[in-house]
């Protein structure tokens, strides 16, 4: 049994639901928009004059779909995923997520909604080195409740934790720091540490970037998992077809613009 | 509750905070040691000054003497708080033949002991009492240690008595009979005589320039003053001191010279918080990606900044406590480690003869030991500041770009 059979065995729901699921395009039942970005443009200053990174970019991001993002280098991706994540601002346009204009919200709302309902997946995993992987997977839920809050919880955060660890195939690695981990087992612990949460929407960018054809296709494997047997939405920024492929749709962006949506 | 969690996990990660946690613990350590020195110093020496005095003392207001002096001595007795007095005739002369200005007092040594610390400061041997009749048939007097004399020797008094108004030159030949040490330099060239013979030689009978007196509770002073002043009122002008009143600027210099210290050595607990702003700016950068990791995963920059104070925070708590520990157990086995070094190098760290200290004076504070953590945290704490707002003003995008 790998892997990917056994977090999909975690978060098997009832089969009869997931019946119809299957390649792409199909189980996305719903087109109910959860995020939408509306001529999102971002400038940067750059020696004495301004790059335009992104220039007018509209996309409408529909629950419980994967939707990758490609094009070349220096295009925009990452600059747009930061936006639609709440992680930067944009020069103009706005952000809607469940019709809440993002950038009105208030610091403290942001940070609850990157907290709990945004969640990122890096291309250089993004683990905290002094912490271990349990820690590592538990922080969003220090960082988001007060040590009293955590005090009463901590039991339960725990044995969340630890059946996600289990069904990565982790378990052995509980008390490792992430130096001591493969680039693929990282990565699996910081999907682990984005799904804790249970966030809505998964911004990954270029999250197999980093990593050997073998553990790129274990990952995109859990990915298309999580997403066709838990209804997760996935961003991801990617240069790797297969990826691409398992997605319900694809924005290619050019020079800071929408080229083709397929 | 990430962030002292996490700042202590950080800290642990790096060995060169135990050089910021060793320097605060020196500074605080410091502090207390010396502190508990400067009090103990500071109280030995308020002590001495309390025993060369009284409570209260009466002198005239207008002239040498006090006036109607068996009226005011009657008026003292019938006064409840007053449970000692003592009557004194002090007065300057010159010793033997040169300019050797000193002190002469005129006591009664019985009375005396009542209100100061006269006995215990007289040394051994000699007695509380003058002798009745001296070896040369000479008045005896008692002479301060300070003083290059032997006992038995004789010594030569020149003074100026007033002879109705007009000062006239005159001159004794006394004895030895005894030596007095307070370890203060001010009191220890001092001479005591009998009072009948100071008055004898000043040709003054009934002459007394001051009256001191004991109160049975000093903190009723106040009231006992107010009492005395009523009775006296009509006998003539007197003055009415309190013994802190008289030693004022002596009492001010003591305190003075131990706040300075104080002062002083907290520049080094201010320079170990300096580390803590070193280490902190150092860490920040250090710590720029995990800085945009942790905004990514929902932490607030307020929260990013009290990660950074937190790490400060703690260098200066751990500091400390090693400090208070190490400092107390060296202020309170001061002593002991000092007779240990002596016996092992035969290097004095406090030599005996300059302040007459058998011993270091050791008076640990616990309030003082309070205020010096309560500082060092504080100065800590406004250390941390700097780089911790650096931290929280860090663009999330940037820092996760950072490597
Ligand atoms: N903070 C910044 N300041 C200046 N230029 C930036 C900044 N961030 C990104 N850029 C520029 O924006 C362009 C797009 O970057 P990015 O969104 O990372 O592209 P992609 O992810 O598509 O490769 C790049 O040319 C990059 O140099
Ligand atoms: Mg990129």
């Amino acid at each position: 049994m790998n892997n990917t059979d056994r977090f999909a065995e975690f978060i098997l729901p009832p089969v009869a639901s997931l019946a119809h699921r299957g390649g792409r395009n199909e189980g996305l039942t719903t087109s109910k928009i959860i995020l939408k970005a509306e001529n999102i443009s971002r400038r940067f200053r750059s020696g004495n004059g301004f790059i335009d990174v992104l220039k007018g970019v509209s996309l409408e991001i529909k629950e419980g779909e994967i939707l990758s993002i490609v094009g070349p280098s220096g295009a925009g991706k990452s600059t747009l995923l930061h936006i639609m994540g709440l992680l930067d601002k944009p020069s103009s346009g706005r952000t809607l997520f469940k019709d809440k204009d993002l950038y009105l919200l208030s610091m403290g709302e942001q940070a609850r909604l990157r907290n709990s309902s945004f969640a990122f997946i890096f291309q250089f995993y993004h683990l905290i080195p002094e912490l271990n992987i349990l820690d590592n997977i538990l922080l969003p839920y220090m960082i988001s409740y007060s040590v009293v809050g955590w005090k009463i919880r901590s039991r339960v955060l725990k044995d969340k934790a630890m059946s996600l660890i289990n069904r990565l195939g982790l378990e052995h690695r509980l008390s490792h720091t992430p130096g001591q981990l493969s680039g693929g087992e990282q990565q699996r612990v910081a999907i682990a540490r984005a799904l804790i949460t249970d966030p809505e929407i998964i911004f990954c960018d270029e999250p197999t970037g980093n990593l050997d054809s073998q553990t790129t296709s274990e990952i995109q494997n859990l990915i298309v998992e999580l997403n066709r047997q838990n209804g997760k939405t996935f961003v991801i920024v990617t240069h790797n077809e297969n990826i691409a492929r398992c997605s319900h749709r694809i924005i290619r962006l050019v020079d800071g613009q929408i080229v083709e949506t397929k | 509750m990430y962030k002292i969690f996490l700042a202590w996990r950080y800290l642990l990660s790096r060995k060169i905070i135990f050089l910021a946690v060793g320097g605060i613990a020196v500074g605080v350590m410091a502090l207390i040691v010396v502190t508990s020195v400067m009090g103990g110093f500071s109280k030995e020496m308020r002590e001495r000054i309390r025993g060369t005095s009284a409570h209260l003392n009466i002198t005239s207001g207008d002239s040498y003497f006090v006036p109607n002096f068996q009226k005011v001595i009657e008026q003292i007795k019938s006064t409840e708080e007053v449970v000692g007095y003592a009557p004194r005739l002090e007065w300057g002369a010159l010793l033997g033949s040169g300019l050797n200005f000193v002190q002469i007092i005129g006591i009664e040594p019985l009375l005396e002991k009542n209100v100061n610390a006269y006995e215990k400061y007289l040394s051994h041997g000699t007695p509380l009492e003058f002798p009745e009749k001296t070896w040369n048939n000479l008045p005896p007097v008692i002479i301060g240690n300070q003083l290059k004399y032997d006992l038995d020797d004789i010594i030569s008094l020149t003074t100026l008595k007033l002879k109705s108004g007009i000062p006239v030159p005159v001159r004794q030949d006394f004895q030895t009979t005894g030596k007095f040490r307070t370890g203060m330099f001010e009191y220890d060239s001092n001479i005591y005589i009998p009072l009948k013979t100071a008055q004898d030689f000043l040709g003054v009978d009934e002459g007394v320039t001051k009256i001191c007196l004991t109160i049975k509770d000093y903190r009723n002073v106040e009231s006992v003053r107010e009492q005395l002043r009523q009775k006296l009122g009509s006998l003539g002008y007197f003055r009415l001191n309190t013994w802190e009143e008289e030693k004022r600027n002596l009492l001010r210099a003591v305190a003075t010279e131990k706040n300075i210290n104080a002062f002083l050595l907290f520049f080094i607990v201010v320079v170990a918080a300096f580390n803590i702003l070193a280490l902190l700016t150092m860490r920040v950068v250090e710590k720029t990606k995990d800085i945009g990791i942790l905004i990514s995963l929902g932490a607030r920059p307020y929260g990013i900044m009290w990660l950074f104070i937190w790490q400060g925070l703690l260098v200066a708590t751990i500091g400390s406590v090693i400090g208070v520990i190490a400092g107390y157990t060296l202020a309170y086995y001061l002593n002991p480690i000092e007779d240990f070094i002596y016996h092992r190098s035969g290097w004095k760290l406090f030599p005996p003869d300059i302040y007459y200290l058998e011993k270091i004076p050791s008076e640990i504070n616990y309030f003082t030991i309070l205020i010096i953590v309560i500082a060092t945290l504080l100065v800590s704490l406004l250390f941390s500041i700097y780089p911790a707002l650096k931290a929280s003003r860090l663009n999330p995008v940037d820092a996760l770009r950072y490597e």
